[in-house]
């Protein structure tokens, strides 16, 4: 049998080649996933495990959970001395870490998405980086920067350069170029190290420091150490060994992206997989169906229906061994695909290690390969198996329905029902949102299912739709496409159905995502009364002296600076908590009010917070009761909440506090952004070019008027659409290869009749337009039901996610798009089929039996 | 017969194939000379593997011959582009083949429009009705060929091979597969495309019953004609292919 498998597989070459393609490309997404986010985790085991070299223990100031972006905790530098008392102590050193960019010749080196560190030197032992060239800094005014930077800027050593701090850009003398040691690399990150009196200068640190490293005497391990050092410190900062620590912080990368990177890249592995298997299982039913007198030959001469059934799975389980091998040297390509892709789409990249091969990702690629190749070819197989022996003599002979077939459109309904449901479920549930989306996507995939098995019924009315303006065409070729394309309609909706998939999850993304850039701009619009949002260049807070000097701006009349960070609170858990100068947060900010009302937010006393409505809800409170809230320092108070108000996108879920009443948890000092409003009767884009000058101290700020913050976000929405795209993209070019498949399993098997067609004078291009309509019907089919089906699921979602703010818009041009990218991929399936078709001499076409 | 050759509906002059090269060369045509003139039902025959088939598939451009030309309606064949054969197989050929070949996704009336939408003729529906309605098929227009009995089928071909008006029409064993009764009925209407259309017929046949309806009787053995004669009946053909064909 084994034998007869592999004879009948070389027979088939392209074909084998094509079905193998299907579930290659899937293979190699979910290994090229596994060996990504290997190498980005091994990237970031690196970066601590350097960043801790020569470090035995370290102290740092107790944290209950990971703070906001603008929270620093620290410690008072007279610790270090403590520290360095402790017996066993053989060094101990200071370290201090801020965020500030470099300016070269007045330039901001932008470095969005990465961070931008300004380390303060160590002493030896402690040094994570490595010189390239000059030297480290030996006074204030002197820096080094990593290598990468100097080399992309052009800098020299000696040169003079800017570093944007809290206190203005300060101009400093490049001593030296440093590598971060044994690290691969770090992505778009910067890195600047300056003496530790400058970086605290800097960043306003006089007198603190974030940790304290400490080198351990020899003969003193690390954590007989750590718990001698933690003995004489108080309880309030974490001792740890440097092992540990680096452990811990790689933990955290590594768990983002197991929890977040990893699973989500996957599913997009997954959904190609799913499309490579509609096009096993549809290529496979095919060769059978073409095979019958074979199979029949097979059981005259003795072969048993399991047999027959083994040589169809056998087939399947090769296909899929050699797409598993493949596609296990395609996932390495794949990998360095995405990061670039990365690269590209998200400014900054992100920092990767070497690729590496591991027989845990070797196994998975064969796993996959088989299994999903193997479980397609079943019902094909099972089919196989039904066979009479009579059709070896007959020809015309069928293979006998099985019992339960006529209950197709009965099952795939269900399933219909069934997904909707789910999807249904997995908006209106509370819980995870993994397991919430794991439920949608679940559901979602019962949706295709179902589409995919009930669209044979629906081939005919959809190819006469589509086929209409082809059938108009001069000479027969296109009513002879048409009619070809629905002489099997389970054929065409199996074909069809794997385009629609990928056609479908672009639709739904783009679809959703046009709601979400409108409910985010329309959020934007109703909530704030500014004219001009001074936020960060890269996510990061802004010195506050930033929103001083926007203050003193001729021509602005009022300011609103936002303070944030990390809280949680009994119920509602995680929170996010805004501190804002009460009078003018009531100016500037317009909320839609549950309970209470904007006085409340201009009286707003330090024991009295506003909530929003969601967080009102999970913590179950309302006007008149108090609400416990906790900083990640461990800190505590309780406020009287004093109104309910809604805003689904920028405050959703939050806590709003006066100035004084955020001061009494948190040490944030910066505004994650401020609001602005002009003079009445004065240019908002004039004023918005002078607010630019006054923040010429402060690159890292930006000043955007409210229409350009709208396009801002938009524009990033539609960056990760664009990641989307290219992700989703794969199911497209499966999908493609799935066509050329059918086309060319048609074409054999109407050998005949295109002999008879090109006799009775069907012109050479003539043929060829007639596989290219054939096709365009089919992916047409594909295009249009995906549209519609994304459309409709993202109007469901929309739905569930009204709460959420999400509104649901229909981006036109984009669909049609969608559409034409549709048409223009049966275009390009037909290429292959259509030559081959064209090539068949008319006179061995019509001797073929 | 032999009148003016120039006239004639379908021309052969010292035509050969040739398969294969060297030593294994097989000729399957060699130096074969005849014409069919207009209005003639010409009957071919010979033993499997006399050429018969080949000989067809010259005339009608669908096998390109190693030697000699054919000319067809005027127009010789050599040299003319894939494109400019198609056009004049579309034009000025008709043909009807053993196993039908009709396209099953199509209705009766569909497969003998074919060959006009094909070529883009407009306004053809009448000439279909028409043609379908001599078929005596008027009343199984709308049919697909599963639904048609094997001699219906056959008789849609015919209807699909007269309804471009063509010069010639070539008939490849058309009653090969039909019950007596059915293939006679196919002869008659071939017949009558002679007799009352003015078209030229040549068929292909192993049968000699089928050959008595023809005009004319050629008779090839080993790629030569070894006998071409008019007006002979059943017991005289029999006795000249068994000459041929010792099994």
């Amino acid at each position: 049998m084994i034998r007869l498998v592999l004879a009948g597989l070389r027979q088939r070459k392209l074909r084998a080649a094509l079905t193998a393609i299907a579930i290659l490309l899937g293979v190699a997404m979910v290994t090229g996933t596994l060996v990504l986010t290997s190498q980005i985790t091994r990237a970031f085991d690196e970066i601590f495990q350097a960043a801790n070299s020569g470090v035995d223990v370290r102290v740092s100031p107790r944290t209950d959970f990971e703070g906001g972006l603008s929270n620093v905790p620290t410690l008072p530098e007279s610790m270090v001395a403590q520290v360095r008392g402790v017996e066993g102590v053989r060094a101990a050193a200071p370290e201090l870490a801020a965020l500030g960019s470099p300016v070269v010749n007045g330039e901001y080196v932008q470095s969005t998405g990465a961070p931008s560190f300004v380390f303060s030197l160590t002493p030896d032992p402690f040094r994570s980086t490595e010189l390239a060239s000059g030297a480290y800094p030996a006074r204030n005014g002197e820096v080094a920067v990593n290598e990468a930077l100097a080399a992309n800027e052009g800098l020299d050593l000696g040169d003079r350069l800017g570093i944007a701090t809290r206190d203005g850009v300060k101009q400093v003398t490049l001593t030296g170029t440093v590598t971060f040691a044994n690290v691969s690399s770090i992505g778009g990150t910067t890195i600047v190290i300056a003496t530790k009196d400058d970086v605290q200068r800097w960043f306003d640190l006089e007198g603190r420091v974030n940790s304290i490293a400490v080198a351990a005497q020899p003969g003193v391990t690390p954590q007989a150490l750590a718990r001698r050092i933690a003995a004489n410190l108080p309880a309030t900062v974490e001792v740890r060994t440097g092992q540990q620590d680096a452990a811990d912080q790689a933990q955290q990368t590594t768990e983002a992206i197991n929890t977040f990177l990893r699973p989500a890249l996957l599913a997009f592995g997954v959904i190609a997989l799913f499309v490579g298997a509609f096009i096993i299982f549809n290529t496979f039913s095919i060769t059978v169906a073409q095979r019958l007198r074979e199979l029949g030959l097979l059981r005259t001469i003795g072969a048993s229906r399991r047999q027959v059934m083994a040589s169809v799975v056998g087939e399947a389980l090769v296909i899929g061994l050699v797409a598993g091998v493949v596609g296990l040297v395609a996932g390495y390509g794949f990998a360095a695909l995405l990061v670039w892709v990365f690269d590209t789409l998200l400014p900054g990249g992100i920092p990767v290690a070497g690729a590496q091969i591991s027989l845990g990702i070797v196994l998975t690629a064969l796993l996959v390969g088989v299994l999903v190749s193997v479980v397609a070819a079943l019902i094909p197989a099972v089919r196989a198996s039904r066979v009479p022996p009579v059709a070896a003599l007959r020809e015309g002979a069928e293979i006998p329905r099985g019992r339960l077939s006529r209950f197709t459109p009965l099952l795939a309904g269900l399933l219909a029902v069934g997904g909707i449901v789910l999807i249904v479920v997995g908006l209106q549930s509370e819980g995870g949102a993994t397991r919430r989306l794991l439920v949608m996507a679940l559901g979602a995939l019962l949706v295709f299912l179902a589409i995919g098995g009930l669209l044979r019924y629906l081939v005919p009315g959809l190819s006469r739709l589509i086929g209409w303006p082809l059938e108009r065409t001069p000479g027969a070729s296109g009513s002879l496409a048409r009619q070809n394309a629905t002489r099997n309609p389970s054929r065409t909706a199996a074909t069809a159905a794997a385009l629609m998939i990928g056609i479908g999850l672009v639709s739904f993304v783009a679809v959703f995502a046009q709601g979400l850039k409108a409910s985010v701009t329309g959020a934007i619009d109703d909530t704030l009364r500014g004219d001009l949002i001074i936020s960060g260049k890269s996510f990061q807070p802004i010195p506050a002296a930033s929103a001083a000097a926007v203050r003193a701006t001729p021509g602005v009349a009022d300011v609103v600076a936002v303070l944030t960070d990390e809280a949680r609170s009994a119920g509602a858990g995680r929170t996010t908590v805004f501190g804002v100068d009460p009078g003018a947060a009531a100016r500037g900010l317009s909320f839609e009010w549950v309970d209470g009302s904007e006085a409340d937010l201009r009286g707003l006393g330090p024991g009295q917070v506003v909530v929003e409505q969601d967080f009102a809800d999970s913590a179950g409170v309302g006007v008149g009761d108090p609400v416990t809230l906790r900083a990640s320092s461990g800190a505590r108070d309780t406020y009287r909440v004093a109104g309910v108000f809604r805003d689904r996108i920028l405050f959703e879920g939050g806590v709003i506090a006066s100035r004084t009443g955020f001061g009494r948890l948190f040490t944030a000092r910066d505004p994650i952004f401020v609001l602005a409003t002009v003079d009445p009767g004065a240019d908002p884009v004039a004023v918005k070019d002078a607010v630019a000058k006054s923040l010429a101290p402060f690159p890292a700020a930006e000043v955007r008027t409210n229409a350009e913050y709208r396009d801002e976000i938009s524009s990033r929405v539609d960056s990760i659409l664009y990641l989307l795209y290219v992700l989703l993209a794969m199911s497209v070019v499966i999908s493609l290869f799935g066509i050329v498949n059918t086309l060319v399993l048609s074409i054999t098997e109407r050998t005949r009749e295109i002999g008879m067609l090109r006799a009775i004078g069907l012109t050479r291009s003539q043929l060829r337009r007639m596989v290219r309509y054939e096709s365009v019907i089919t992916s047409g089919i594909g295009g249009v039901i995906g549209i519609i089906l994304g459309v409709v699921l993202a109007w469901v979602f929309s739905l569930g996610l009204r709460d959420e703010g999400i509104v649901f818009r229909i981006p036109w041009t984009q669909l049609v798009v969608f559409l034409v990218v549709a048409v223009v991929a049966g275009v390009l399936a037909a290429v292959l089929p259509a030559r081959r078709a064209a090539r068949l001499d008319p006179l061995d076409a019509l001797h073929y039996e | 017969m032999q009148s003016d050759s120039r006239d004639a509906a379908v021309l052969a002059e010292g035509l050969g194939r040739r398969y294969g090269d060297g030593e294994a060369a097989i000729d399957a045509l060699a130096d074969v000379s005849i014409a069919f003139p207009r209005g003639q039902f010409a009957a071919v025959m010979g033993p499997s593997g006399s050429g018969k088939s080949t000989l067809l598939h010259c005339l009608a451009g669908l096998d390109r011959p190693t030697a000699g030309a054919v000319v067809i309606d005027g127009t010789p064949l050599a040299g003319l582009s894939d494109r400019d054969l198609t056009v004049l197989r579309r034009s000025a050929i008709g043909f009807v083949f053993q196993s039908f070949n009709l396209l099953p996704m199509l209705t009766a009336r569909e497969n003998v429009a074919l060959p006009l939408r094909i070529a883009g003729t407009r306004d053809s529906d009448a000439r279909v009705e028409a043609m379908l309605g001599e078929v005596g098929l008027a009343d199984r227009a709308g049919h697909r060929p599963s639904e048609l009995s094997g001699g219906q089928q056959q008789r849609v071909a015919i209807a699909r091979a007269l309804v471009t008006e063509p010069t010639v029409i070539f008939a490849d064993e058309p009653t090969g597969n039909l019950d007596s009764a059915s293939g006679q009925e196919i002869l008659d209407l071939l017949r009558r495309a002679v007799d009352e259309r003015g078209r030229t017929v040549v068929m292909v046949t192993h049968d000699p019953r089928a050959a008595t309806i023809a005009d004319r009787v050629v008779l090839l053995s080993d790629g030569r004609v070894v006998l071409d004669r008019s007006g002979m009946d059943a017991d005289e053909i029999y006795d000249a292919v068994r000459t041929l064909d010792p099994a």
